[in-house]
């Protein structure tokens, strides 16, 4: 009895802290989406000093969500979306119409992230 | 490299605590759900060390989630006949009375070769002695041979004596086994006296053993 009372014990861990991280990852994607939107608002409102401190606030918010996917996903997966970020500084700088193209594709990027870790039909299957 | 080996470490130590939280059933004979189980716990254990662009959570939960699993439908099993039935199956008359019952052979999808190859590991070479033969859920073959061809028991040949323990390991190289003493009724005042009588101390002992009625067999270490 003890052996299946420490068996329902680990699985109820494993699903709370499934549901626990799910949430992390959709309030961090929320966040940096957010931190992109302000961004994309102060560039296009020709404030590009604001502008890049949110795009460096975004970088770091980055750092600490790929840190806690590279747990639950391949690493493969956010490869792309590191770069896209690691980008955005060097455009904002060069004024190029592709900051807010790269920015789009971020935040694009980051809302899939979260809809492939959702348990639905179409991820489980 | 090093994350590798760290990994492998980690995982092996999982998998055997995985084994043993399975229990001592395992081991044995698999039901369909354990061997389902068994075998993707095998694949499972190696993704994570081979393929370092898994996090090692994507291993280990899949490997706990399907043992605590196992677990838990065993102890359901237990509880519930139905449930049993579902997860593992009954056990098929498959001979009676040396009648092979085909329709339930066709079912097992079993050939006669199998059934045979099953019976001869049973020491049996001819359907007509088979009174009864039962394939399990784990897909073995229990036989039950008619009397005339069973092996002859003490009870048969009117050989009765009481039930008897076996013999217990009561020195282990040197080292007393006090568990073992008390399960053969033994004290430890009659270990001592048994081995002043032959004048040799407990470190001067390999192996000893002993049943409940004194009897002793004991064997000197070497002396390289």
């Amino acid at each position: 009895m003890k052996r299946v009372l420490l068996c329902a014990y680990i699985l109820v861990v494993m699903i709370v802290s499934s549901i626990v991280l799910l949430n992390r990852i959709e309030n961090k994607g929320f966040e940096i989406t957010k931190t992109i939107d302000n961004a994309i608002v102060l560039f296009e409102a020709g404030d590009l000093e604001k502008s890049a401190q949110q795009i460096n606030q975004a970088i770091q918010q980055w750092h600490s969500y790929y840190s806690m996917l590279s747990l639950v996903m391949p690493n493969e997966n956010i490869q792309q979306i590191t770069q896209s970020v690691s980008k955005l500084s060097a455009l904002l700088k060069d004024c190029k119409e592709e900051f807010i193209a790269e920015c789009e594709s971020v935040k694009y990027a980051i809302t899939l992230l979260y809809e492939n870790e959702y348990p639905s039909l179409r991820t489980i299957i | 490299m090093l994350i590798v080996i760290l990994r492998a470490m980690i995982l092996y130590a999982l998998m055997t605590f995985c084994i043993r939280l399975m229990g001592k059933r395992q081991l044995g004979e698999l039901s369909p759900s354990e061997l389902v189980v068994t075998i993707m716990l095998s694949n499972i254990a190696t993704i994570p060390i081979q393929d370092l662009d898994l996090s090692m959570l994507m291993g280990v939960v899949p490997i706990l989630t399907l043992v605590c699993l196992d677990v838990i439908i065993s102890a359901i099993t237990l509880k519930s006949k139905t449930f049993r039935r579902w997860v593992s199956g009954t056990p098929k008359v498959i001979i009676k009375d040396g009648i092979i019952d085909q329709k339930v052979l066709k079912d097992l999808r079993f050939s006669i070769d199998d059934l045979m190859e099953s019976l001869r590991s049973s020491d049996v070479f001819d359907i007509s002695e088979v009174q009864f033969a039962v394939v399990e859920t784990t897909g073995s073959i229990n036989v039950y041979q008619k009397t005339p061809y069973q092996n002859a028991t003490a009870q048969m040949i009117g050989v009765l004596e009481e039930a008897k323990n076996p013999p217990q390991l009561i020195i282990d190289d040197g080292v007393v086994i006090e568990r073992a003493l008390k399960s053969v009724k033994l004290s430890h005042s009659w270990l001592i006296e048994f081995l002043l009588a032959k004048n040799i101390s407990t470190s001067d002992v390999f192996i000893l053993t002993a049943d409940e009625s004194g009897k002793t067999n004991i064997i000197l270490k070497d002396t390289i």
